[in-house]
């Protein structure tokens, strides 16, 4: 295609604003991971800067030696995340195939059933009071259990499901197949795309809650809390959550370095993750996200 | 004919989803069985105390008052995140007495105001402390008692040898006598009566509270063993307890920072204990009977009506059981959605209420709209600048967020294919997987008042360091910025998706009869684009009303209280809201205003969406 002279002048401005833009979302990324290289005394004497003026492991010598809450809250978020994205996955594959078969009776019902949960919500309170008066309050379970079944999901998973060819199914269905068998046999093999997005989603949704744990669990059961709790507590309230984690007194402690390295450590498993699972999202967003 | 067809149709349909909805109503009640009367206080303690002093020279509500906060705060150790255990309520004055109103909640053991237990009957018997203290009193010693202004007292009690009248022994409310034994059970035993009625413990000892008249406690249950010198049971759950003047052997108190010891004094106090058990609120489990009965009925006429008996041959039916594997594998996102999100539903007729946590979600006083009135009229309310808040950072990120992302996916589009489009694409989706906590912990590299960039910025071009973290004014911007950091690159998927499933054939043909990429723009793209932004536009209509409370809460820091002008939303107001019972109703007041506008705009602008002949949601 040919070019005029005005749109050769756009493409590069284009290219020039996509390199500033590229700078804006990585620099405060690279800013805080060189944060957590720098010695205390660089910190309070130049400011943060990506240059590191005085390189120091200070911080995560503090965050690995101690082997104390940090890796138990690391640990917690592995067990949330996991098993919260398992129950999600398999508790809404198994209603999103049983919407998506016509024989189904009271189809519309289930379908309200779904589409309720995602206009209306009881509300933060009313949440609290069900955990508690469930008596799940300072467990795990209070944050996998209602994060458990997602409806969003379900009808992601649904529009996927209905994509398929109803024929392959229907053979199955005449060589004696059952639900279980066409779902475990044949759905599921193909939803491939679709289940790694929901699996990506639910996962990075799950290890970046705070919410729950700030709300369920108290200072008493820290041992519980998720990783992204504890950073926010290292962020809000330093010095009381420093000896909990194995420090004794945070006295000569380089708090900055340590929230910063605390900040990177918690993230480091999206940033090892994202590569692999990027090439899903994309198609497995677009499969729900424009239909429905 | 075919009307008539029409209509039994109809009816039938009427009669089948008026099933249904009475089929999951009637779990919910059933489910809610467990909101009862003791919601809140599972493996805590809540309660009312009354006290009444009598008034004398030098006792009045503020002498009272000074005392009681200091017994209040000094005594209990406060443990964070559980402030205001013991709270003062109000003080009223009648003619030769004060009343002195307290309401505790979360107590485990609390000191002040004397010393409470409050454990469960499972927790007896490892509790070597409490039952100590029980076996003493049934013996007729007492135990010493440590004050918070440390004055100690030491008992002799009224006799060192035991002696049955003397002893304070457990007697159930039905005048029957219990050795300890009988009540707690032998050292490392379990006993019958305390687990098998599966209640709580709740005892009380104060001394040296001059004045003292009595102490009334509302515990939230049913008081069925009771034992303790001047207490009595009123009701099924009220013990007014009558403090007696008992000789102590000695009184140490601090007298100008030394310790006095003073000998055989007499001093105002009372010990007793309380076994109650935790009574449910029957009120859902009566209407799930209710609906219960109701459905059955409704089976039952079906039966003899002769319908079913035509449902059970006609070939739908043939078809639910054909595919009953279908239904049982709904069941386990059916139940995990019905028990946490359809149940706690429930929860927002508090609302309408005055919810008092003794008295559960279905017992507490119906107040109609006060809840709602008070909120949106006391001169103290800040719902106003709670809404305000909130509709102005949500209409910055509805404007920003639709500009900014379409713009992107636009620049985006006239990218060539290939290493650098991929780059900036994928580089621009990562903010969006980052946590608010890690956000807000950048962003501080940003804005710290010493340290950050920003005011090594501003300090390079002669500036004076701004104190962002204290200055309202500039935190809808931060917000703002920072949203679109981390959504922008992401929002432009959909719309990438639009832009690229356009027919190329209109671009050809719109470059052959001159149109530029202005034109190309408005007549091409754009059009392509409407039917996505329509629904994103829905999506994002009901978040007009609602607040990034996730993002805000980390960013300011919690609560900051420099920013609550600017920050300060519906969200945040709700969430502190579940530390503190008393605000719950007002707090679901405001939560479900919020909803309810929202759900409002979502289905509106869905109608309207569908009036513009635009795919719509439902």
């Amino acid at each position: 295609m040919i070019r005029s002279k005005g749109e050769k002048t756009f493409d590069a401005f284009n290219v020039v604003f996509m390199v500033i833009l590229a700078v804006i979302f990585v620099y405060p990324a690279l800013l805080i991971v060189c944060a957590s290289f720098t010695s205390a005394d660089a910190i309070t004497k130049y400011g943060y800067s990506v240059l590191i003026r005085e390189f120091s492991l200070s911080s995560y010598h503090f965050i690995f030696q101690t082997q104390g809450l940090f890796f138990t809250s690391l640990k917690n978020s592995v067990i949330i995340a996991a098993s919260g994205t398992a129950s999600v996955v398999v508790t809404g594959a198994l209603f999103a195939y049983a919407i998506s078969r016509k024989q189904l009776l009271f189809k519309k019902f289930f379908v309200m059933y779904l589409v309720i949960t995602l206009l209306f919500s009881g509300g933060t309170i009313s949440h609290y009071m069900n955990i508690d008066s469930l008596g799940l309050m300072n467990t795990r379970l209070a944050i996998i259990l209602p994060s458990a079944v997602n409806a969003w999901y379900i009808i992601l998973m649904r529009n996927f499901f209905e994509n398929i060819p109803a024929g392959l199914c229907e053979s199955a269905q005449l060589e004696g197949a059952g639900n279980v068998t066409i779902l475990f046999k044949i759905i599921i093999p193909l939803s491939f795309p679709i289940i790694a997005t929901i699996i990506l989603f639910s996962s990075v949704d799950l290890w970046n809650n705070w919410i729950g744990a700030q709300l369920f669990i108290d200072r008493a059961h820290e041992h519980l809390w998720p990783i992204q709790a504890l950073v926010r507590q290292l962020e809000t309230d330093f010095k009381s959550i420093v000896s909990s984690i194995g420090g004794g007194t945070s006295l000569g402690l380089n708090s900055e370095g340590i929230k910063a390295a605390a900040v990177v450590v918690s993230t480091l498993p999206i940033v090892i993750l994202y590569p692999f699972l990027q090439r899903f999202f994309i198609s497995g967003m677009l499969v729900g996200g424009v239909k429905e | 004919m075919i009307r008539a067809n029409g209509q039994k149709l109809n009816i039938r349909r009427v009669f089948v989803s008026a099933l249904g909805v009475l089929l999951i109503v009637g779990m919910l009640f059933l489910f809610s069985g467990c909101y009862s009367a003791d919601v809140n206080v599972k493996s805590d303690g809540t309660g009312v105390a009354t006290i009444t002093v009598a008034k004398s020279e030098g006792v009045t509500a503020d002498s009272v008052k000074e005392k009681i906060e200091k017994e209040i705060y000094n005594g209990v150790e406060l443990v964070s995140g559980e402030e205001n255990r013991i709270t003062l309520d109000k003080i009223t004055e009648t003619e030769n007495a004060l009343i002195v109103t307290v309401s505790f909640k979360r107590i485990g053991t609390v000191g002040g105001l004397g010393k409470f237990y409050y454990k469960n009957a499972s927790e007896l018997k490892a509790d070597q402390e409490l039952r100590g203290y029980i076996k003493k009193l049934s013996n007729g010693k007492y135990p010493q008692i440590h004050n918070y202004d440390d004055s100690f007292y030491d008992f002799v009690g009224r006799s060192t040898r035991p002696k049955k009248e003397l002893a304070v022994l457990p007697k159930t409310i039905d005048g029957k006598e219990l050795t300890v034994d009988e009540f707690i059970g032998e050292d490392g035993k379990d006993n019958a009566y305390t687990l098998e009625n599966d209640g709580v413990f709740f005892s009380f000892f104060i001394a040296g509270f001059e004045g003292l008249e009595s102490v009334t406690f509302k515990l939230n249950g049913k008081i069925t063993v009771i034992a303790g010198d001047g207490a009595e049971v009123q009701g099924e759950n009220t013990i007014v307890v009558k403090p007696l003047k008992i000789k102590t052997e000695n009184v140490t108190r601090m007298e100008n920072g030394e310790p006095v010891v003073v000998q055989g004094e007499e001093t105002t106090c009372f010990f007793g204990y309380a076994y109650f058990i935790r009574q449910k609120n029957n009120l859902p489990l009566i209407l799930g009977i209710i609906c219960g009965a109701v459905l059955i009925g409704g089976i039952l006429a079906g039966i003899f009506t002769g319908y079913f008996k035509k449902v059970v041959k006609g070939p739908k039916f043939r078809q639910f059981i054909r595919n009953y594997d279908l239904y049982l594998m709904m069941l386990p996102a059916f139940i995990l959605l019905l028990v946490f999100v359809y149940k706690p539903m429930l929860g927002i007729t508090i609302a309408f209420k005055n919810y008092k946590a003794e008295d559960g979600i279905f017992g507490s006083e119906t107040v109609g709209l006060k809840n709602f009135i008070d909120v949106l009229t006391l001169p103290g309310s800040s719902f106003w600048m709670l809404a305000k808040n909130t509709v102005i950072l949500a209409l910055l990120k509805f404007v920003f967020g639709f500009i900014c992302t379409i713009g992107l996916a636009l620049l985006f589009s006239y990218l060539k294919n290939g290493w650098f489009k991929k780059t900036v694409q994928t580089i621009s989706y990562f903010p969006y997987f980052i946590s608010w906590v890690v956000i807000s912990g950048i962003a501080w590299l940003f804005l710290a008042t010493d340290t950050g960039i920003l005011n090594k910025i501003v300090g390079f071009f002669g500036g004076k360091p701004i104190k962002w973290y204290e200055t309202p004014d500039y935190w809808y911007a931060i917000l703002t910025f920072t949203a679109m950091w981390k959504t922008t690159g992401y929002g432009t998927i959909v719309y990438l998706a639009g832009i690229t499933s356009i027919d190329p054939a209109l671009y050809e043909a719109a470059v052959i009869d001159g149109a530029g990429r202005w034109k190309q723009f408005l007549y091409i793209v754009l059009p392509g684009l409407t039917p996505i932004i329509g629904v994103q536009m829905i999506f994002s209509l009901g978040n007009l009303v609602r607040d990034d409370f996730d993002q805000i809460y980390t960013m300011t820091g919690g609560g900051n209280s420099y920013l609550l002008e600017t920050t300060e939303v519906i969200g945040a107001v709700v969430f502190k809201a579940t530390g503190n019972v008393a605000s719950y109703s007002s707090a679901m007041a405001m939560n479900l205003m919020q909803s309810l506008a929202s759900l409002g705009l979502v289905l509106g602008s869905n109608v309207v969406i569908k009036k513009m002949g635009m795919q719509s949601l439902f």
